[in-house]
């Protein structure tokens, strides 16, 4: 089970935007944790610095033991990226190829190329790909197109996927915000239940209080790259959240409206 | 308030007077005479006089030709879009290894395009020979200039999702090329390499002018001894193929990008 240490952790990008201010986190082996936060919050730059798609400007950052930071050669950085299980807003599949091809490229980590091509991969290997579609429910769309399916069916082929690569955690990056409330329950669902089956920690980043509730344990609310909120589930109030969606002059009026109510 | 007329800056006065000049001295030297005008139209009417009907004893012939037309171009293109590939791959900056490989191989695509075919085409006739080789070769040329800028143009507007999608499960470049890239692209290389053949089919009767095979030699050859009619019936072929090549083209493209 991977777990998260973050001190200090900043990242200015070239255009002088400060998206991270020394943030300070460490999320536990096995833990589900919910990133919150609006827009600009800085919640997609940690994503994408926790991932390795973005170089941190400053502090530490260490995920299951690495540090991205450090890496020097490509396979140090495949292997980490295949220990980490991405799941998208936008699902990314690869357009124009069937569904089964799509997920037998989860295991592209630890193949080549021509081992994970439909037409020609191992038996063992397009069994374990199937596998995977049964367990997200989309085994009867193997062969279809991935174009054909919509938003929610996508979302569990890209699941399938993930679940092809075997990693260790799974993060996932506002995985329901394109998708109806009863799609997006569903692949909530079936993401905790993947993480508490395969003992993974999991960090989700999420637009929707609700959810959020739902189906975290842990709660950060992030707001101008800094975090606001730290706080276990049951311990948080919605009131806490709700602060979070708010700009800075409501804040303020909010706070103005409190002294009101004290009378002072 | 603002002046009526704004005085244009010196470069501005500068750069038309000159490119007037340029164009003043050039109409002199096109020796235009309206002598020459009308015994020029006097001689289109002797051509199309000589023209009608078109001759249709040698058409066997001008069919082999054409045909052979077509080979050159099908053969060259095709050639040419499998170097393309990954000549564009070397070129684009998202997936070139090096960001000197890739300014040397986007200098060679360039090179390929300002290069005339018809340059190509004398070059390739002095080294290998007459014939459609020649032929073949300065269409894998052209098609490598023209298809080579656009696969690559391609792959480095390509959304970066489904890229990442695959890099982030620890793949190494040959599966994100093969994995993503490669498919993604796959409707519009489909598309720019019928185009070529298009192009390919028109450069390549151009071609036979300089004897590197096909039609355009017997063309050449017909209007040289003045069988205007015979000439006539070629350039029908002409018409005729080029025409059907573009509308199936066409109809492929229709079909394949309404399905992607």
């Amino acid at each position: 089970m991977f777990s998260v240490t973050m001190s200090e952790v900043t990242k200015v990008y070239p255009n002088g935007t400060e998206a991270l201010k020394a943030l300070d986190l460490n999320i536990g082996p096995g833990e589900h944790v919910v990133i919150l936060g609006h827009n600009g919050s800085g919640k997609s730059t940690l994503f994408r610095c926790m991932t390795d798609f973005e170089n941190i400007t400053g502090g530490y950052l260490e995920i299951g033991g690495k540090v991205p930071a450090s890496f020097k050669k490509r396979k140090e950085r495949s292997t980490f990226r295949r220990n980490i299980g991405l799941v998208f807003q936008h699902y990314h599949l690869t357009h124009n190829l069937s569904v089964l091809q799509n997920v037998l490229f989860g295991a592209l980590g630890r193949q080549p190329f021509r081992k994970v091509c439909a037409p020609i991969a191992s038996s063992t290997l397009r069994l374990e790909a199937m596998n995977a579609l049964e367990r997200v429910g989309m085994e009867s769309v193997a062969g279809n197109g991935a174009d054909e399916l919509s938003g929610g069916q996508k979302q569990r082929v890209a699941i399938a996927r993930m679940i092809m690569q075997r990693p260790r955690m799974i993060m996932a990056d506002e995985p329901i915000a394109s998708l109806d409330p009863k799609a997006g329950k569903e692949i909530m669902d079936l993401l905790v239940s993947i993480c508490r089956e395969n003992q993974l920690t999991f960090i989700s980043i999420l637009h929707q209080m609700d959810i959020a509730l739902e189906y975290g344990e842990r709660i950060i609310g992030l707001n101008q790259g800094e975090v606001l909120i730290d706080k276990g589930v049951p311990h948080i109030q919605r009131s806490e959240l709700q602060k979070l969606y708010m700009s800075p002059k409501e804040q303020k009026a909010k706070w103005n409206e409190g002294l009101v109510e004290y009378g002072v | 308030m603002p002046k009526r007329f704004k005085l244009p800056s010196p470069a501005t006065i500068i750069i038309t007077i000159g490119g007037l000049i340029l164009f003043i001295l050039g109409l002199g030297s096109m020796e235009i005479s309206a002598d020459r005008f009308f015994s020029g139209i006097v001689n289109m009417f002797h051509f199309i006089i000589g023209a009608f009907p078109p001759d249709l004893e040698r058409f066997q012939t001008a069919l082999v030709a054409m045909y052979e037309t077509f080979q050159i171009a099908l053969v060259g293109t095709v050639f040419g879009v499998f170097l393309s590939l990954p000549i564009a791959l070397l070129a684009s900056r998202n997936t070139t290894p090096h960001p000197v490989i890739g300014y040397v191989a986007k200098g060679f695509i360039s090179l390929l395009r300002t290069v005339p075919d018809l340059i190509w085409a004398l070059i390739f006739v002095i080294s290998v020979g007459l014939g459609p080789f020649p032929g073949m070769l300065t269409i894998m040329m052209d098609t490598i200039g023209f298809c080579g800028r656009f696969f690559s143009e391609r792959i480095e507007e390509m959304e970066k999702g489904p890229i990442e999608a695959v890099q982030s499960t620890g793949s190494n470049q040959t599966g994100v090329i093969f994995g993503s890239i490669l498919p993604l692209g796959v409707p519009s290389f489909v598309g720019t390499s019928l185009f070529a053949v298009e192009k390919a089919i028109r450069g390549a009767v151009v071609l036979g002018l300089v004897g590197a095979g096909g039609i355009g030699v017997e063309l050449s050859v017909a209007m040289t001894m003045r069988q205007f009619d015979e000439a006539l019936m070629m350039i029908l072929l002409i018409l005729v193929v080029v025409i059907i090549v573009e509308q199936c083209s066409t109809y492929i493209r229709k079909k394949f990008i309404a399905n992607a």
